[in-house]
C-alpha cells in the first residue's frame, strides 16, 4: 500500500505542488481575512501570466543537458513594446500585432536553438546572450512608444472577467491542457522525453534530436511573446525590465511543479500548480510584510532547496 | 637490430636459461569473474628484475584484467600477489600504493592534462620538488628534457608547449617518459605503447627498454604487434580465454607459434564468394580506403548477418556509426540504401531511457520516426511492442515495468526489440551481447537469424570472436580498414583472430594532418581587437589617448576587468559562475551602507560573503550539485540580501576606501595602474603551482584525484580566489561611485563571461589566459564609448557586446570541428 | 565675475591634464548637451522634447552651434560614461537630469574643471559647481499629502507609490509624504511600491499586490503619469473598488485628468493633482545658454508647479487630449524674466 502510494507520487509529481497549493490556500484563508474570493481571482491572473511563460520554460528544460531559457524576460518585454507600438490601441491592428509578436518569439527561439545545437554553446550562455541583445531592440522600441492606449479586445483578454474568473486565467488553463495533451498523445512528447534523457541514445534511436530541441525553444519563445502581449494590456503599456521577475519565477514554477531539471520528464499540470504555488508564496510574503529583498532571498532559497532535494531525479 | 646487440641478447638468453632469477612480481592463482564471464582463470604470472616479458592475447583474453589486478584497479576473486619477496594484501594495493612500490603502468588512454605544458604535467605527478619562487617550474622542465632524452634521444620536445598542441605520438612519448622517469621505478608496464608512434620513435623505445632492463628494470610489454614483441621481449606469455596458454623464452618461439598460441591460424585464405542463398538487394556498399587491403569493394545484401571483427580499436565502432549517420544514405565510402536502426551495447550511456517503462523503450523504435504532430496509436504500438518482446522471449507482463527494474540482459533484449520493431532494412548492432548471460545470447542469435530471413541486413560488431561464428559473413577490421572478408566455411575463430593480428603495410596508416593551432588565434584576438578599437577611437578624438581621456574611459573598465578575472578562475575549472554579478552588487551595497555606519558589522558581513563563496565550492564538490544551479541560486540570494539592506540606490563611501584605490605611477592614470595590477596578480596566481593544479582540475579532475590532489580543497581555493576578485570589484565600485545600486550587478555576470570568452579562454578544458581576459574586458568596456564616438547610439551597446560573445564562441566551435578529426 | 575667476584658475591648474581642450569654445556659438538619465516615461519624453524644441529654435536663430541629446537607461554607470564622452567631445554646457544625487559628483567635478557649464535640473546633484534648477518637492508634496489625507478623514489604509529609484526627487517626495503621515497615527501605510513615475509600472505593481491587501482608502503617488496607472489598476481589479475608488493623488497626466473628470461626472470623486512640469527641459536649455553667454544667476533656482483642483477640473479637462503631462513651455523670455535677476 505504502509502496503503491510512493510509486504514485513518484509518477505523478504534480500532486506535490497541488497539495502545496491547497495547504497554503487553506492556511491563508484561516489566518487572515484578507484573502477573499475576489483576491483569489487576482492571484489567478498573476499566476496565469507566469504559467504561460513557464510552460515554455518547461519545454526547454525538458530537452535535457541543462538547457534553460534565460531569454524569456527579454522576449516578454520586447513583445509588450511591440504590442503597444503596433496595436496603438486599435483592435483593427491586432492581427498584425499578433503576427509580429509571434514572429519575435519564433525568431528568438530559432536563434537560441541554432546556437545550442549548431554552435554547441551551452544554453545558459546562449539564451542569456540573445536576451541581452534583445535589450538593444527594446531600448530602440522604447524611443518609439507614443501612446498608452490599449486595444479593447486585448484589454478584455488580459484584464476582463468571465463569470468572475479572469479571462487570462482561462487562456492559460487552456494552453496548459493543450500542451499536456500534446505531450501525452503526440509523438513529439516521446521525442522530447527521449531527447531529454539522453541526446546520444535518442539519436541512436532515430529520434530527430535537433528538430525536437528547436521546437522546444521556438515554443518557449512564442509563449513568452504571447505572455508579453497580454501583459502589456494588463499593465496598460510597456516598460523596461517588465519581464525580469519572470526569469527566476518561470524556473521556480517549473521546478516546484515537479518537472525534472535534468530533463526528460515534463508535467504541464505540475507547472500549473507550481505557478499558483509560487504566486501564493509571494502573496504570503507580502501579507507577512516581508520586504522585497527578502522575498527574493526566499524565492532563491526555495528553488535551490527543491533542486538539492530532488537530486538528479532518476535512479542510476 | 645490429649484430652486436644480437650477440649480446643470445648471451643473455643463455644465462637466463641457466639460472632463473627470483621474480620481482609473482601473481599466483589469479581468478576474476565479471558476471557470467571468467576474465582470469587461475593465472600464474611472474616477472623478474631485468626481464622484459611480452604479454599477448586476442580480445577478451584477460590481459587488461590481469594488469588491473596487478596495479590495484580491482581485487581478484582468488589468488595472491608476492612483490619483492613479500606478500601484499589486496586491500593495500591502490594506484598510489603502486606508485610508492615502484610499479607504473602506461595505458593506451592518455592521462596527461592537455591544457597544461609537459613540465606542468610532470609537476602534478611529483609535487615534492616544488620550491616557492618564480622559477619553480625550472626543475620540472629539466626533468622533461632529461626523461625524453633518456627514452627518445634526438626526438626533442619543448617542455613549455601545451600538451594539447602536441600530436598524439608526442603525447604518448611523453606519457612513457613521465612514467619511466620515476626514480622509484622497478616495474614498468607498457600497454600498447607504440600504437601512435612512428617506426623511428618505436625503435627508440625498444632500445630504451632493452637498456633499462639491462640495468635491472622489470618490464611488461603488451602489444598486438607480434613482430614487435618478438623483437623486444625476453620471454613471451600468451593468454587466451582468461588463462595462460604459453610462456616461453623468445628464442624458442616463432611468429606462427605466437599466432597459434593466441588462437589464430596464420595466413588464412581470403574467401571471396558471396554467402550462399543471400540473393537480396545490396543495402550496404563499402569501398575506397576502407577496403583498400582487399583491393575491391564489399557489398552487403539483405538477408545476411554480417559480423565485424578484429582487435578492439580497429575501427569497428566507427564504421557502424558512419553507416548509421545520415550521410551514409548519400553515398561515399560507407554507403547504405534504406533506413537503419542502431542497437547499442552501452546501454547506460547510449541505449536505455531510464525514466521510461520497458514498453516505452521498445515503442520508441517506431515512434521516433513518426512526425512530431502524429498522434500515438496506443493500441497499435502496444501490439507491436508485445510482438517484439515475445520474439525475444521477454515476458510481456513486464512491459509496463520501469526498465531499470530489469536485469542487464533483459535490458539489452529491450534494446534489440526496439531495433526489431523499428522495421528498418539495415540493423546495426554494436556489441549488444556484452555482459549478457548465455541464455539471452541464444535468444539474440535466434532473433538475428529470423530478422535476416525476413529480408533485413544485420551488421553486428562483437568483441567476443567466438560469437561471430553465428554470422554468414565476417569482415575483419584492423586500423580502420577491412583486411579480410570471410564467408561460409572460412568463418572460423582462428581465421578471425589471425587476420586481426595481421598488420597492414606501413604507410597504410591514415596520414596525420598537421594540427592547426587555433589556440594561437584565440589568444591574439583580444589584443588585436583592443588595438583596433583604440585606434578607431583615437582617430575620431585624439584626446582618447591623453591621460585625462584614459582616466575617464577606463574608470568603468576596472570593475569589468576584476569581475572578468573572477569569472576566469571559475571557467578555468570548467564551470560557470552565474552569481558573480550579484555578489559584486551585494559587496557594493554592504560597503556603501554598513561599512560606513557600522564598520565592524560591515566588515564581518564582507568576510562572511567571501566564506559564503567558498561554501558554494563545498556544495558543488560534496553534494554534486552542478555549479550552474548553485551559482544561479546564490545570485538571487546575494541580490536579495543587497535589496534588503538597501531597496533603492544611495549610500556613500567610507572615507578610507577611495584611498585604497588611489595608486598612481607618474605618467599613468590610476585606472590603468589598477587594471595592470589586477592583471599581474591574476597572471602570477595562474602561473604558480596553485594555478597549475586549478587548471589541471579543469581538464582532468579524475586523473588529479587519482594522483592524490584533493578536489574539495582546490575547489575551495578556486572559489575563494574568484570571490576575492569579485569583492575587490564591489569595493572599487563604492570607492569611485560613492554610492551603491543593487541593480547594477546583474549585467556584469554576462559581461564577465563575454570578457572571458573574448579574452581567448575556452569555456571547458581549463584553458585560460589572464592577460587576454584583461584585454577582452577593457575592449568590452570601451565599446560603449566607441559607439558613442562613432555616432552610433549607446543603445546598441548590448547588441554589440552580445554579438561579440556569440561570434567568438561560434568561431571556436567551428575551429574545433575542423580540428576534431586530427586527434 | 568671481565665479569666472575661480573657474579660470581651476582651468589653468588643471591644464596639463587635458591638453587641448581649450578649443571647445567654438566660433559659431556654444554646443549645449542634455544628459538625461532615464527615458522610460511620458514625463521624460516630454522633457526631452521641450529641450529639443527650444534648442532647435536657438540653432535656427544662429545662437548655438549645435546641441546633443543623450538618454540613459537609468543606471549611474551609463550616465557616467555618457558624461565622460561629452567631456572628451568638448561641449560647452551640459544640462543634466541625474540618475543619482551623489554618485555622479566626481565626474561632474571633472566637467566643471574642464570649463564646462553644468546645470542640473529636476533630479539634482549635490556638487557645488553645478547650477541647480529644481522643484520644491518638499513643499508641494507635503501640501498635496495633507489635502489627500483630509479627504479620507485622517484615518484608513494608504498605499505609498514611490518614483524613480535612487533619484533625488523620489527621496525628497518620499520624505515629505512620510513627514505628513507621521502626524496621523490612524493612517496606516499598507504597502510601498516603486512606480518609476510610469503608468504601466505603477499599474502592474498595484495590480500585483492588491490581492494581499486590506481595503485601501487612498494612494499617495509622485506623478509623471503613475496616477493613471494606479487608477487603471483599481478599475481592473474591480470588486470592492468598483463603487468605492480610493483617493488617488493626481500627477498631472492628461489621461488621469480626463478619467477624473468623467468619474466625477458620474459619481462625485474628489482628489487633487499637482505636478512638476516637463517643460523644465526648455527652461534648463535657455538657462545654460545664458550662463555660457555670461549671465550669473543664483546657484539654486526653483521652478513652479502645475495644480489642478476640483474648481478648475472641468476647465482643464475640456478639449484635453490624452497621453501627455500638463505643462507650459518655457522660452527664452520666460527664463530671462524669472530665473535671471
Amino acid at each position: 500500500m505504502r509502496a503503491d502510494a510512493a510509486r504514485f507520487l513518484a509518477r505523478y509529481r504534480w500532486v506535490w505542488a497541488a497539495l502545496g497549493v491547497l495547504l497554503l490556500w487553506a492556511a491563508l484563508s484561516l489566518l487572515t481575512e484578507r484573502v477573499s474570493l475576489h483576491a483569489l481571482s487576482g492571484v489567478a491572473a498573476t499566476a496565469a501570466f507566469l504559467l504561460i511563460a513557464a510552460l515554455g520554460q518547461m519545454l526547454v528544460i525538458t530537452t535535457g543537458r541543462g538547457n534553460i531559457d534565460l531569454s524569456i524576460p527579454s522576449v516578454i518585454t520586447l513583445s509588450a513594446y511591440l504590442t503597444v507600438i503596433i496595436a496603438a490601441g486599435l483592435d483593427t491592428n491586432l492581427p498584425v500585432t499578433l503576427l509580429a509578436v509571434a514572429a519575435l518569439g519564433l525568431g528568438t527561439g530559432l536563434v537560441n536553438a541554432a546556437l545550442v545545437i549548431v554552435f554547441r554553446i551551452p544554453a545558459i550562455i546562449a539564451t542569456l546572450a540573445t536576451g541581452y541583445m534583445l535589450a538593444t531592440l527594446t531600448l530602440l522600441a522604447n524611443r518609439q512608444v507614443k501612446t498608452g492606449r490599449t486595444a479593447e479586445t486585448l484589454a478584455y483578454l488580459a484584464a476582463g472577467r468571465l463569470g468572475g474568473v479572469p479571462v487570462v486565467a482561462l487562456i492559460a488553463l487552456l494552453l496548459a491542457i493543450v500542451i499536456a495533451l500534446a505531450l501525452a498523445r503526440l509523438a513529439y512528447g516521446r521525442h522530447l522525453s527521449a531527447t531529454g534523457q539522453s541526446w546520444t541514445a535518442a539519436g541512436l534511436a532515430s529520434v530527430r534530436v535537433g528538430t525536437t530541441i528547436t521546437v522546444a525553444f521556438a515554443s518557449s519563445g512564442v509563449l513568452a511573446a504571447l505572455a508579453g502581449m497580454l501583459l502589456s494590456a494588463y499593465s496598460g503599456g510597456a516598460f523596461l525590465e517588465m519581464g525580469s521577475p519572470y526569469l527566476l519565477q518561470t524556473v521556480g514554477a517549473v521546478v516546484l511543479g515537479g518537472t525534472l531539471i535534468a530533463g526528460g520528464s515534463a508535467t504541464a499540470a505540475g507547472t500549473l500548480f507550481g505557478a499558483v504555488l509560487l504566486v501564493l508564496i509571494i502573496v504570503t510574503m507580502q501579507i507577512g510584510g516581508l520586504p522585497p529583498g527578502s522575498q527574493d532571498i526566499v524565492q532563491g532559497v526555495v528553488i535551490v532547496l527543491v533542486l538539492a532535494v530532488a537530486g538528479p531525479g532518476r535512479r542510476r | 637490430m645490429d649484430d652486436l646487440a644480437e650477440a649480446r641478447r643470445l648471451a643473455e638468453d643463455v644465462t637466463r636459461a641457466a639460472a632463473p632469477p627470483p621474480p620481482l612480481v609473482l601473481l599466483e592463482g589469479i581468478s576474476k569473474a565479471y558476471g557470467p564471464t571468467q576474465a582470469n582463470r587461475d593465472v600464474t604470472f611472474r616477472v623478474a628484475p631485468g626481464e622484459v616479458v611480452g604479454l599477448i592475447g586476442a580480445n577478451g583474453a584477460g590481459k587488461s584484467t590481469l594488469m588491473r589486478v596487478l596495479t590495484g584497479g580491482t581485487e581478484p576473486d582468488a589468488g595472491r600477489l608476492v612483490y619483492d619477496g613479500e606478500a601484499v594484501a589486496w586491500s593495500q594495493l591502490s594506484p598510489r600504493a603502486c606508485h610508492r612500490m615502484g610499479i607504473r603502468i602506461v595505458h593506451q588512454e592518455l592521462t596527461l592534462c592537455p591544457n597544461l605544458t609537459a613540465a606542468e604535467n610532470f609537476f602534478l605527478e611529483q609535487p615534492e620538488h616544488r620550491r616557492t619562487s618564480p622559477r619553480w617550474l625550472a626543475p620540472y622542465r629539466r626533468a622533461v628534457r632529461e626523461s625524453m632524452a633518456a627514452v627518445f634521444p634526438g626526438l626533442g620536445l619543448d617542455p613549455n608547449v601545451r600538451v594539447g598542441r602536441l600530436d598524439i605520438g608526442a603525447r604518448q612519448m611523453l606519457e612513457i617518459a613521465r612514467a619511466a622517469h620515476d626514480p622509484r621505478l622497478r616495474l614498468l608496464i607498457l600497454d600498447e605503447p607504440t600504437s601512435s608512434l612512428s617506426s623511428e620513435q618505436a625503435r627508440a623505445l625498444h632500445s630504451y627498454v632493452t637498456r633499462r632492463a639491462a640495468e635491472g628494470l622489470a618490464v611488461i610489454f603488451i602489444s598486438h604487434k607480434l613482430q614487435e614483441v618478438l623483437g623486444v621481449a625476453d620471454r613471451i606469455v600468451a593468454m587466451r580465454n582468461g588463462a595462460i596458454v604459453s610462456d616461453r623464452p623468445r628464442a624458442e618461439v616463432t611468429l606462427d607459434d605466437l599466432i597459434e598460441a593466441v588462437g589464430g591460424r596464420a595466413a588464412a585464405a581470403l574467401v571471396q564468394d558471396a554467402a550462399a542463398g543471400a540473393a537480396g538487394a545490396v543495402l550496404v556498399r563499402l569501398s575506397g580506403t576502407l577496403t583498400a587491403p582487399l583491393g575491391r569493394p564489399v557489398e552487403l545484401r539483405a538477408g545476411e548477418v554480417v559480423g565485424l571483427a578484429g582487435l578492439e580499436g580497429g575501427g569497428q565502432k566507427a564504421l557502424l556509426r558512419r553507416l548509421f549517420a545520415p550521410s551514409a544514405a548519400r553515398g561515399g565510402e560507407a554507403a547504405r540504401t534504406g533506413r537503419a536502426t542502431f542497437v547499442s551495447g552501452d546501454r547506460r550511456g547510449e541505449g536505455v531511457f531510464p525514466l521510461w517503462s520497458v514498453f516505452d523503450n521498445v515503442a520508441i523504435g517506431r515512434i521516433a520516426r513518426q512526425p512530431a504532430l502524429a498522434p500515438i496509436r496506443f493500441a497499435a504500438e502496444r501490439a507491436a511492442a508485445a510482438g517484439g518482446a515475445e520474439r525475444l522471449s521477454l515476458a510481456t507482463e513486464r512491459l509496463p515495468d520501469p526498465i531499470l527494474d530489469l536485469s542487464g540482459g533483459n535490458q539489452q533484449k529491450t534494446l534489440l526489440a526496439r531495433g526489431v520493431v523499428g522495421d528498418a532494412p539495415v540493423m546495426l548492432l554494436d556489441d549488444p551481447t556484452r555482459g549478457v548471460d548465455i541464455g539471452a545470447k541464444r535468444d539474440f542469435y535466434r532473433v538475428l537469424r529470423d530478422v535476416a530471413q525476413e529480408g533485413r541486413l544485420a551488421i553486428w560488431h562483437s568483441t567476443e570472436d567466438a560469437e561471430l561464428l553465428e554470422c554468414d559473413r565476417v569482415l575483419v577490421l584492423s586500423q580502420g580498414r577491412i583486411v579480410a572478408d570471410l564467408a561460409g566455411a572460412a568463418v572460423t575463430e582462428e581465421a578471425i583472430i589471425g587476420h586481426g593480428f595481421a598488420e597492414p603495410e606501413p604507410g597504410a596508416a591514415a596520414a596525420r594532418r598537421a594540427l592547426l593551432t587555433p589556440e594561437r588565434v584565440f589568444e591574439a584576438i583580444p589584443f588585436i581587437g583592443l588595438a583596433i578599437l583604440v585606434a578607431l577611437m583615437a582617430s575620431r578624438n585624439p584626446l582618447v589617448l591623453s591621460s585625462f581621456g584614459m582616466q575617464l574611459l577606463l574608470g568603468p573598465a576596472v570593475v569589468l576587468v576584476l569581475v572578468a578575472l573572477a569569472q576566469m578562475f571559475i571557467v578555468g575549472g570548467s564551470e560557470i559562475d552565474l552569481g558573480v554579478g550579484g555578489f559584486v552588487s551585494m559587496v557594493n551595497v554592504i560597503s556603501a551602507t554598513l561599512l560606513v555606519s557600522q564598520p565592524t558589522l560591515g566588515a564581518a558581513m564582507l568576510v562572511g560573503g567571501l566564506a559564503g563563496y567558498a561554501l558554494l565550492a563545498v556544495l558543488i564538490q560534496l553534494r554534486g550539485i552542478p555549479a550552474i544551479v548553485v551559482t544561479l541560486g546564490a545570485s538571487f540570494i546575494w541580490l536579495g540580501i543587497g535589496r534588503t539592506i538597501q531597496p533603492s540606490p544611495g549610500g556613500s563611501a567610507p572615507e578610507w576606501l577611495p584611498d585604497l584605490f588611489a595608486w598612481t605611477i607618474p605618467g599613468l592614470p590610476t585606472p590603468v595602474v589598477l587594471i595592470l595590477g589586477a592583471g599581474l596578480v591574476a597572471f602570477a596566481l595562474n602561473r604558480s603551482s596553485l594555478g597549475v593544479v586549478l587548471r589541471g582540475f579543469g581538464s582532468a579532475p579524475e586523473a588529479l584525484a587519482r594522483l592524490g590532489w584533493s578536489p574539495l580543497r582546490y575547489g575551495i581555493w578556486r572559489y575563494l580566489i574568484a570571490g576575492g576578485f569579485a569583492l575587490t570589484a564591489g569595493l572599487y565600485l563604492t570607492a569611485t561611485n560613492h554610492a551603491s545600486d543593487i541593480n547594477v550587478g546583474s549585467a556584469y555576470t554576462l559581461l564577465s563571461v563575454a570578457g572571458v570568452v573574448i579574452g581567448g579562454c575556452a569555456l571547458f578544458g581549463g584553458v585560460i589566459s589572464p592577460l587576454g581576459v584583461v584585454a577582452g574586458a577593457v575592449t568590452l568596456a570601451l565599446i560603449g564609448a566607441a559607439l558613442a564616438m562613432l555616432g552610433v547610439g549607446t543603445d546598441y551597446n548590448a547588441l554589440v557586446q552580445g554579438s561579440l560573445l556569440i561570434l567568438i564562441l561560434g568561431l571556436r566551435t567551428l575551429l574545433n570541428w575542423r580540428q576534431g578529426d586530427a586527434r | 565675475m568671481k565665479a569666472f575667476v575661480k573657474l579660470a584658475c581651476a582651468v589653468a591648474l588643471a591644464l596639463p591634464a587635458f591638453g587641448g581642450l581649450g578649443v571647445a569654445l567654438a566660433q559659431d556659438g556654444p554646443v549645449i548637451a542634455l544628459s538625461n538619465s532615464f527615458y522610460g516615461n511620458v514625463w521624460r519624453r516630454q522633457m526631452v522634447d521641450a529641450f529639443t524644441e527650444q534648442a532647435e529654435t536657438a540653432k535656427a536663430e544662429g545662437l548655438i552651434a549645435d546641441f546633443v541629446v543623450l538618454n540613459g537607461d537609468g543606471s549611474v554607470a551609463q550616465q557616467n560614461s555618457q558624461l565622460a564622452e561629452l567631456i572628451l567631445r568638448g561641449v560647452d554646457a551640459i544640462v543634466i537630469n541625474a540618475a543619482s544625487e551623489t554618485a555622479l559628483n566626481s565626474i561632474i567635478g571633472q566637467a566643471c574643471n574642464a570649463g564646462i557649464v553644468v546645470v542640473a535640473f529636476d533630479s539634482l546633484v549635490t556638487h557645488a559647481c553645478a547650477w541647480k534648477l529644481g522643484f520644491e518637492f518638499l513643499g508641494y508634496k507635503a501640501e498635496q499629502a495633507e489635502a489627500t489625507l483630509e479627504l479620507i478623514g485622517h484615518e484608513g489604509n494608504v498605499i505609498l507609490v514611490r518614483g524613480v529609484r535612487g533619484s533625488g526627487p523620489d527621496e525628497q517626495m518620499y520624505a515629505a509624504q512620510m513627514g505628513v503621515l507621521e502626524q496621523y497615527p490612524n493612517v496606516t501605510v499598507v504597502a510601498e511600491v516603486f512606480g518609476q513615475a510610469t503608468a504601466s509600472v505603477a499599474q502592474q505593481a498595484i495590480a500585483g499586490i492588491l490581492p494581499s491587501l486590506p481595503h485601501v482608502d487612498a494612494v499617495l503617488a509622485q506623478g509623471g503619469s503613475d496616477d493613471y496607472g494606479i487608477a487603471r489598476a483599481f478599475e481592473q481589479y474591480g470588486g470592492p473598488y468598483a463603487d468605492a475608488m480610493p483617493v488617488i493623488e493626481g500627477g498631472g497626466s492628461s489621461d488621469f485628468i480626463i478619467w477624473w473628470n468623467e468619474r466625477n461626472q458620474e459619481q462625485e470623486y474628489r482628489t487633487t493633482s499637482m505636478n512638476t512640469t516637463p517643460g523644465i527641459g526648455g527652461a534648463a536649455f535657455w538657462l545654460a545658454y545664458e550662463i555660457t553667454q555670461g549671465a550669473e544667476p543664483d546657484m539654486e533656482m526653483t521652478m513652479p508647479v502645475a495644480v489642478v483642483e476640483a474648481e478648475n477640473l472641468a476647465a482643464f479637462a475640456e478639449g484635453l487630449s490624452p497621453g501627455f503631462i500638463l505643462s507650459p513651455s518655457y522660452d527664452r523670455d520666460w527664463v530671462s524674466q524669472n530665473l535671471l535677476d
